[in-house]
């Protein structure tokens, strides 16, 4: 018997490798949604809109005080349910076959809903660090409040977001392997079929994290050069 | 003409402003002065509703507000027939000196850029700030740079009024004077200006008429030189003192 089958290993590598899209993909856009989402409700919170305040409230408290895993349960399962109900009740959305719903489409939803609660806070957050004197100097010129969140919070405010972006997208790639409760192969997945094969499992699995590990540095990279890029504003010249 | 009536503003139980009228006519140049605390920069943002007043009427030219009863168009409307200038500055941080400037006019004006640029030069050149200083962004400018800017992008809205807070008290020293010449060049050109300041002597000089407020209430106006040389009151006479001794530089 091997500790660690180095020919196994690197025949599974660039199998595991292949599935680097899915992760991306999933990892990517639920981050990209749960942007426009924290947004929204950091705008909700901000100028304190009332009933809509505590039901974000209740949101941002929910899904970080619950699993991910057991949101993803819900998700999978509850959508499903709901359409299903639906059309044998009351004979509504019968135009969706819910065998044909690919399993993306649940694990998207939930890690957008799930980001989207930590991203709020953090948007929020980064918009109020902007300052009041930004806001009322934009205000003293006859801006309104459109035309100032557009031209003077949201790109200041982007830049104080920035690391907590990076953070969060890194957090997003390593938190979707749990996608497999959907069905959809991602790099783990993919990796415990592969072992599953051969009862090899240690080898798909530093495999697996190396490919990770490896997304996760790029995105750190990605993150520094545009940070250093767009704070070219506040380093000073002379 | 600016016409403020009977304003009150409380924060919290604090009653900051107790009942200010004023008159500026246009083209004058009024400096308030009073001890920290008597309510000058609020009285200021409310003539700008940076600060809702509870009561009062503000009117600048046609655009009349009635405290309470104004809407968001209206405040729009008054809040573009004044323009601000900050103790602090206020640039905006994520755009160069030019485009400080630029901004209102392309947002809020919606001249073309072309245009924008064109009067932004102007503005920037009126107030000396150096050619090659006008990418910069503020983050690398000095103070008085900062601030003769924001002075820029405040006359570049043609406003009816200029509302200036202290708008040297935050510099060095030595960057005080190019700024109070730029302030002095917009006093001659007849734009209409509010200055709450600190510095006395400037104000004897380029102010028609001063205001001294005291705990939230106007206690003396008149010419410049009657209420700086001439205090008819104990209030302003103590106020004066303390001042000149603190700075005998400056008066």
């Amino acid at each position: 018997m091997k500790l660690f089958d180095v020919d196994f290993f690197i025949e599974s590598f660039p199998k595991i490798l292949a599935k680097l899209p899915v992760t991306l993909l999933i990892s990517v856009a639920a981050f990209l949604f749960a942007v426009i989402i924290g947004f929204i409700v950091a705008l909700v919170k901000i100028y304190k809109v009332p009933i809509l305040q505590r039901l974000a409230d209740i949101y941002i408290s929910f899904i970080r005080g619950t699993p991910v895993l057991v949101q993803l349960y819900i998700i999978c399962y509850g959508i499903p349910k709901v359409i299903y109900y639906e059309q044998v009740n009351y004979s509504r959305l019968t135009a969706v076959d819910v065998n044909l719903i690919p399993g993306v489409i649940y694990v998207l939803v939930a890690y957008s809903v799930n980001i989207g609660a930590y991203q709020a806070e953090t948007i929020r957050s980064a918009i109020e660090a902007v300052g009041r004197g930004q806001m009322e100097a934009a205000t003293s010129v006859g801006m309104t409040r459109t035309q100032t969140m557009v031209h003077v919070i949201i790109p200041q405010a982007f830049v104080i977001a920035l690391p907590n972006f990076g953070n969060a997208l890194i957090s997003a790639v390593k938190d979707t392997s749990l996608v497999f409760v959907a069905g959809v192969i991602d790099i783990l997945a993919q990796a415990k079929i592969l072992g599953a094969r051969v009862f090899n499992f240690l080898e798909v699995y530093i495999a697996a994290a190396l490919v990770y590990w490896a997304i996760c540095i790029v995105i750190e990279v990605l993150i520094k050069k545009t940070e250093e890029y767009i704070r070219r504003y506040e380093r000073a010249i002379v | 003409m600016i016409t403020i009536k009977n304003v009150k503003k409380k924060f919290d139980n604090t009653e900051i402003l107790k009942g200010i009228s004023l008159n500026v006519e246009d083209g004058k140049v009024v400096a308030i002065i009073g001890p920290s605390g008597s309510g000058k920069t609020t009285l200021l943002r409310c003539i700008n509703y940076l600060e809702d007043p509870d009561v009062g009427v503000i009117s600048v030219g046609d655009s009349l507000i009635t405290a309470g009863k104004a809407g968001k168009k209206d405040i729009l409307e008054l809040q573009r027939r004044t323009s601000f200038v900050f103790q602090n500055y206020n640039l905006f941080r994520n755009k160069t000196a030019i485009e400080n400037v630029m901004l209102a006019l392309t947002v809020v004006k919606k001249y073309p850029k072309k245009k924008a640029r064109e009067i932004a030069e102007e503005m920037l050149d009126k107030v000396s700030l150096p050619r090659d200083r006008f990418e910069y962004y503020p983050s690398s400018l000095s103070g008085g740079q900062q601030q003769r800017i924001a002075i820029a992008r405040a006359l570049a809205l043609n406003p009816e009024v200029m509302l200036l807070d202290e708008p040297t008290s935050a510099l060095d020293p030595e960057l005080v004077d190019g700024v109070l010449d730029v302030i002095r060049t917009v006093a001659n050109e007849g734009i209409t200006l509010i200055v709450v300041t600190h510095e006395l002597s400037f104000a004897a000089e380029v102010a028609d008429e001063v205001v001294f407020m005291d705990n939230g209430e106007i206690v003396e106006q008149g010419k410049a030189n009657d209420v700086l040389r001439r205090p008819r009151e104990l209030r302003t006479r103590n106020f004066l003192r303390s001042i000149r001794r603190e700075y005998p530089k400056i008066s």
